[in-house]
């Protein structure tokens, strides 16, 4: 990944306060993969898209000292987000048809179809929600044991009968269902903490 | 584990959740949610609520897309969602002995064990080297957890043991079986190539042809092994096995599925494997024979041909609940290509009832190759006897609706007429007994109860009474002698088309819209024309708006000395004046089996005839018909309908074309339903039948209907044509309309996207129809 030396050295040290500085750290860690992936669905290829990410933080970064004199009110975060979301709803809405168009292709091609700023927003809403949920996975994952994470992953996520997932582990049901819970809690936990961001 | 808690404690639940899960086990709480679903029920809800469950659900499942994305960015960059070792192959792999070999992952018995091929209900197999032999084989080495229950042991055993004594190329050799062990295991021949699973869910449907090569052959495979009195018992397109390079099917997992099912099912009351390929008898919990093997093959067959399991439901308790009480969708309903021969294979391979199916693998094996045969040469080899007249033979009345649609196919229905295929007529009665085997005749016995019970009122129907006519005993004695029973659904044959002609006459031409009208069928009211039999009529009448002509062609086939003889007449006339026409010739016709053309040749004398004296005659003398005054109507390779260069008079010419396929079922034209952004319009052409028509009302492209979504300017669903009409190439997949240029360029199969589609919303992307149109993205 490209990293922003300007965006760090320059405009971010603009930000005054260290709270905002880590709500910047915080947007970028989420929104970088949400606009990645947003961008490959439309068909980009691997490059492309990266740059792409670049562009659309770099706008970002560069709005930020209109931020500091017009709304000096609004809390950086949520200022941070509305930005963001323009950013990608422009770069998104103006991508032009030009990405490749073979056979295989032709998803991207789907669902590069003219979204309105509303799909834009939802799939923005959604992609983050999973970035969320990913990042919170990752850090749960860690911690516990991979049997428990497991009787988690089949059941929830591919949704698994529980009996046939004891089965399949050699474990009671009992064990898959307090395992199961036990993720679900935490993951939830982690998920409200990265919500609470405002981002 | 054993001791547990008999109180509902919540909170003792909460403090559970609260606890590091490494930390706090509880052991006594956990047992107690083995038996007490309300506190799995409040652990759940305390632990978060249903959005977040099903967020979480939603957000981690980790798709294809996301691993072909770049490393570092993509959602399964987190270590997260990467294919991991399950744990049953982690099991069996830690019980591997070691090996010298450092590249190999231990050893099993006198293997090298290299590599793990896949991980089923079972248990793993393992990919080894024979060192003995010097040879690859695949061990299936059964689940630790199935190998602590005796029964499943014994059963493994001796299923393994009959599997092995099946010596056929199209079952999988069995080299040897170890039950001694604390993991029992089986060595097999190892298969270069992948399931037939995985094939379909690559390619979706198949070619008839494809599907005829594997039927067989598999069919052959379980002749071999029926010889032996082994039952497979989970025929399935995952113990299919396509070899490759060259194109050999082998059968695996005889029996061993099951003794699993039964281990399972004592231990748990669920079904481990999937049950969508099951017998009625087997859904039912009977004991299962040979005949059960061949349902489940023609439901694999049945999935081959219209791209899905024939029995669909949420649970796998309601998936035997329709195995055993439901019919499934008829097959041309889901595919119009299959042809209706192999419908009625497998069909009668479906039947409920054990004995109405085909009486053994064998008999199917050879009567699948002769089909293939067939279809590989298709002028050269007919199609097996035992077809154009078994398939008659039909256990349920929904086959009677399948030849009604393809009845409806008018000129296709002649085509059979003179292949001999007759597929309109029943037969019953005892004539043929005497040449089907047992099993049809218990069911044409059952077949001529019902038919007794139905049509107690009328009298059978003859050749004669057919034709309207009595016929030479000679000639009789040509003709199929089974009796007739007349199909209802056959009046139904008639329908409207969007058809778009020419009209030149003397200087000019000019373009014309109309609605094709098709009447048809073998009860018909053509008195008038001089014949009771059956015929069918063209009509159509335009300008579309405000008709002013009516061009009408009766088309009677007849039955002369051997052969079917067509006579038709064709007559332009003004609206409401169809009696006293403008112009009225009488015609032979010859069918061209290969150009599915009909040629009609005006018949000279009738030609002269006073009595077709017209307004036309008095100002135009009649003119000695020549040849050029032929006309053909031809029905395309993809259902259009075309009639070519009908030359009444000297002045006047017509032709033109249907704009969609022929022969759907019928519904009002509707141009106004979807208006596309650049102005194309999608037209309804049929139910099964979506057009896509530009401002001149030709055809761009079309699908069918049961596939199709549209969403702004992108159409998707199952393309007939894509360059030229005469040559479609049906390919289920997206067609992607340019919305500058109006071209249709692109296209993709959709058999390997249903699955993207999911994530993107679309629920089940195969069932899209007008009335739910557009994915949710």
């Amino acid at each position: 990944m490209t990293e922003f030396p300007q965006t760090r050295s320059s405009l971010i040290a603009q930000i005054g306060s260290p709270e905002d500085r880590e709500a910047w750290d915080q947007f970028v860690v989420i929104y970088r993969p949400v606009i990645y992936r947003m961008a490959r669905r439309r068909g980009m290829q691997d490059a492309d898209a990266q740059d792409l990410v670049q562009t659309v933080l770099m706008r970002v970064a560069g709005a930020i000292q209109g931020w500091e004199k017009s709304s000096p009110e609004t809390k950086f975060r949520h200022w941070l987000r509305r930005v963001a979301r323009n950013a990608i709803a422009t770069a998104f809405s103006r991508q032009p048809k030009d990405a490749g168009v073979g056979g295989s292709e032709m998803l991207a091609l789907l669902a590069e179809q003219p979204a309105t700023a509303a799909d834009i927003e939802r799939e923005l809403l959604k992609e983050s929600m999973r970035e969320k949920y990913l990042r919170a996975a990752s850090v749960v994952r860690s911690d516990v044991d991979s049997d428990t994470w497991r009787a988690f992953e089949l059941t929830v996520v591919n949704g698994q009968p529980c009996d046939e997932v004891a089965d399949l582990l050699g474990k009671s049901v009992g064990v898959v269902y307090a395992a199961r819970s036990r993720i679900m809690r935490r993951l939830r936990e982690q998920v409200q903490r990265l919500q609470e961001s405002g981002l | 584990m054993n001791a547990r808690t008999d109180r509902c404690d919540h909170k003792r639940i909460d403090a559970f959740l609260a606890s590091d899960p490494d930390e706090l086990k509880d052991a006594p709480l956990v047992a107690h949610l083995d038996v007490c679903s309300g506190c799995r029920v409040y652990m759940e809800r305390s632990a978060a609520d249903s959005q977040s469950w099903s967020d979480a659900a939603a957000c981690l499942l980790v798709s294809e897309f996301d691993r072909s994305s770049s490393v570092e960015y993509s959602a399964a960059s987190m270590d997260f969602g990467k294919p991991d070792v399950p744990t049953s192959i982690q099991n069996v792999l830690d019980s591997l002995a070691p090996s010298d070999d450092p590249h190999r992952l231990g050893r099993l018995g006198g293997y090298e064990i290299s590599g793990v091929i896949g991980v089923g209900g079972m248990g793993v197999v393992l990919k080894a080297v024979d060192t003995a032999l010097d040879r690859i084989v695949a061990i299936k080495v059964m689940a630790p957890h199935l190998a602590s229950h005796a029964t499943a042991r014994k059963r493994f055993a001796r299923e393994a043991k009959a599997a092995a004594a099946v010596l056929h190329p199209n079952v999988i050799p069995i080299h040897s079986v170890s039950s001694e062990d604390a993991t029992p295991y089986l060595v097999m021949g190892y298969i270069r190539g992948g399931s037939l699973q995985k094939r379909f869910d690559r390619e979706g449907t198949l070619a008839t042809v494809e599907i005829l090569r594997i039927g067989s052959q598999i069919a052959a495979g379980l002749s071999a092994a029926h010889e032996q009195g082994l039952v497979h018992r989970d025929i399935k397109p995952e113990n299919i096995l396509l070899e490759d390079g060259v194109e050999r099917i082998t059968l695996t997992d005889f029996g061993l599925a099951r003794a699993v099912d039964d281990a399972s099912l004592t231990q748990h009351g669920t079904i481990a494997g999937t049950p969508q390929y099951m017998s009625p008898e087997q859904a039912r919990g009977e004991a299962v024979d040979l005949a059960s093997d061949l349902f489940s093959l023609g439901s694999v067959l049945y999935t081959l041909c219209t791209g899905r399991v024939p029995f669909r439901a949420e649970s796998s308790h309601s998936v035997m609940r329709k195995i055993i009480d439901e019919d499934p969708t008829p097959i041309r309903e889901l595919n119009p290509e299959i042809p209706d021969w192999l419908v009625g294979i497998i069909e009668r391979l479906m039947a409920k009832d054990k004995n109405d199916r085909f009486p053994s693998a064998k008999e199917l094996h050879t009567l699948l190759d002769a089909c293939l045969s067939h279809v590989q040469q298709p002028t050269a080899i007919d199609l097996p006897d035992s077809l154009r007249s078994a398939q008659r033979i039909k256990p349920r009345p929904l086959f009677f609706v399948t030849i009604g649609v393809l009845l409806m196919t008018t000129v296709f229905a002649t085509l059979l007429w003179l292949t001999g295929a007759l597929a309109f007529l029943v037969q019953d009665g005892p004539a043929q007994q005497a040449s089907i085997e047992p099993a049809a005749a218990a069911q044409q016995e059952k077949q001529v109860q019902a038919s007794d019970k139905d049509d107690s009122r009328s009298e059978p129907l003859t050749w004669q009474k057919l034709l309207g006519r009595d016929i030479p005993q000679e000639h009789l004695d040509r003709l199929p002698k089974e009796p007739l029973v007349l199909i209802d659904s056959l009046n139904k044959s008639r329908g409207s088309w969007l058809f778009s002609g020419t009209m030149k006459t003397d200087d000019n031409a000019s373009g014309f819209d109309a609605i094709m009208e098709v009447e048809g069928g073998f009860k018909t009211h053509f008195e008038e024309v001089g014949s009771p039999g059956p015929g069918w009529t063209f009509s159509i009448q335009w300008p579309r708006e405000k008709p002013e002509y009516t061009w009408t062609i009766f088309l009677l086939p007849m039955m002369e000395k051997y052969k079917v003889q067509w006579r038709g007449v064709a007559q332009i006339s003004q609206v409401g004046e169809e009696t006293s026409p403008l112009y009225r010739h009488f015609y032979d016709g010859h069918w061209d089996l290969a150009r599915r053309t009909l040629t009609l040749t005006p018949i000279a004398e009738r030609g002269s005839e006073p009595g077709r004296s017209t307004k036309s005659a008095d100002t135009k003398p009649a003119k000695k018909p020549e040849i050029d005054n032929q006309f053909q109507i031809s029905v395309k390779a993809n259902g259009e309908l075309r009639i070519d260069r009908f030359e009444p008079a000297e002045t006047i010419s017509l032709s033109g074309k249907t704009a969609a396929r022929i022969g759907e079922p019928y519904v009002e034209p509707d141009l106004n339903r979807l208006t596309l952004p650049n102005g194309y319009k999608v037209f309804f052409a049929s139910r099964l039948q979506v057009m896509l028509v530009d401002s001149k009302r030709s055809g761009v492209a079309g699908a069918r209907l049961e596939k199709i979504g549209c969403h702004d300017d992108i159409i998707y669903g199952l393309i007939t044509q894509r360059e030229g009409i005469d040559e479609p190439e049906d390919t289920l997949g997206y067609f992607w309309m340019d919305s500058a240029t109006g071209e249709i360029t692109k296209g993709m199969e959709l058999g390997a996207w249903t699955k993207k589609l999911r994530e993107m919303g679309v629920n089940d992307p195969q069932l899209f129809n007008p009335e739910h149109v557009g994915p949710k993205f």
